[in-house]
């Protein structure tokens, strides 16, 4: 399976945090199943157009954090979390956009007051929308 | 475990020098040589595979220096830029004599890659296009099943849709085992795909031998809203009336305020501006 992971241009964080906070949101989010088969280091390096170091750390990373487990001679697969592990990947990573666009806004306007009053009217709309 | 040592190495031919160039490939790993045309590229593949005698220093292959003896030749499979001995002799006739070198070669993977390029089998090599001579050389490498490969810009003449046809089956050359290629490329989107380490070379010299994403992490591209005069301290390469420089990413902090007001965005290089930027 092709991952659906997106390297941010304009991210400081590191290409190899960005691959293991994504692959975990994807899957603390269920979007990836446990016992699916990751692609290997090789083809997922491909894929995003980064060394295998890199996507090695990744899986690394994860693995130690017990969401992927790697099978000697099979491959690479997702494990399953347990409920808080699911909730606290899932807060984080909601965390992390959040901030994110924050961060983005704050380069149109410096105005911290400004940006929260207008969150709080998006909120309120999105609310509006989603009843 | 590496494979390949390359120690203090040096090559004079005419009045070209190559080196000191100094590299450890590790298993598994694929390091794609970088270069202006005539930076030395061809010449230091074809000193590593002892076709040409170097000057000094060392080179080993699975830890056997290259001029004791030819052993390590049969685990490594060479592709030259220029495809020189294959000229009146046809894809089966060259299967035939490859086969004697490497017995264990993957007639199944030959198929595949036959059948795949429309190759002629009994048409003699000279006969045949550039693009078609390439898949045929490729078609006779690959196979051979070593641990090694090193091809000198396999991909040159070669069509877009069988270009992704190879870097597939490159990919999973390499996942079957601790597999490692060294190739020499102008094509970014190969280098892009299947390096992880880059061999920068300019004028014979070795300006880098380092991992992709340390390298793109090592820098940083502003994009300002007014153009900076002065040249900054770890200053790469600027573009766009000076809108655009690249620096070293550990510079940004200590930029003047004057420079950092302006900044509108601040970008991770991209690989081709940053090869660009390191030869000019």
């Amino acid at each position: 399976m092709k991952l659906p992971i997106q390297l941010a241009k304009d991210s400081r964080q590191p290409i190899y945090d960005q691959i293991e906070q994504q692959l975990k949101a994807l899957i603390a989010g269920g979007h990836i199943a446990s016992g699916t088969a990751l692609p290997s280091i090789r083809v997922l390096s491909k894929d995003l157009e980064v060394s295998v170091i890199t996507t090695r750390r990744a899986y690394q990373n994860l693995e130690l954090a017990g969401f992927i487990e790697t099978i000697q001679g099979k491959g690479t697969f997702v494990k399953a979390i347990d409920d808080k592990t699911q909730k606290e990947t899932r807060d984080q990573a909601m965390e992390n956009i959040l901030k994110e666009a924050i961060r983005q806004a704050l380069q149109y306007d410096s105005d911290l007051d400004h940006i929260k009053t207008k969150l709080l009217t998006i909120l309120s709309e999105l609310e509006g929308e989603l009843k | 475990m590496s494979c390949i040592k390359v120690k203090e190495l040096h090559k004079f031919i005419d009045d070209f020098h190559l080196g000191p160039i100094n590299f450890t490939v590790e298993a598994g790993t694929v390091t794609a040589i970088v270069g202006a045309n005539g930076s030395g590229k061809s010449t230091l593949i074809k000193t590593l595979m002892n076709v040409w005698k170097r000057t000094e220093g060392l080179i080993e292959f699975f830890d056997q220096d290259v001029t004791r003896s030819d052993d390590w030749k049969r685990n490594v499979a060479y592709q030259s830029q220029k495809i020189e001995g294959y000229d009146i002799y046809t894809l089966t006739e060259m299967k035939s004599f490859i086969k004697m070198w490497y017995p264990q070669f993957d007639e199944d993977l030959f198929e595949d890659m036959v059948n795949t390029f429309q190759l002629p089998k009994n048409k003699p090599f000279h006969k045949l296009s550039e693009g078609m001579q390439q898949k045929m050389a490729l078609s006779l490498t690959i196979p051979r099943q070593t641990d090694v490969m090193i091809l000198d810009e396999p991909t040159a003449a070669i069509d877009i849709p069988a270009k992704k046809y190879i870097m597939d089956l490159l990919v999973n050359w390499l996942d079957r085992g601790e597999r490692s290629i060294i190739f020499a490329s102008h094509e970014a989107d190969d280098i892009k795909k299947l390096a992880d380490y880059l061999l920068i070379i300019k004028d014979g010299k070795q300006i880098e031998y380092v991992e992709k994403e340390t390298l793109i992490e090592r820098y940083t591209k502003l994009i300002l809203s007014k153009p900076v005069a002065e040249k900054l301290a770890t200053e790469l390469d600027r573009s766009h009336d000076q809108r655009e420089v690249i620096l070293e990413a550990g510079e940004v902090k200590q930029l003047h305020q004057d420079i950092k007001e302006n900044i509108i965005s601040e970008l991770r290089p991209d690989l081709e501006e940053l090869i660009s930027a390191l030869l000019k």
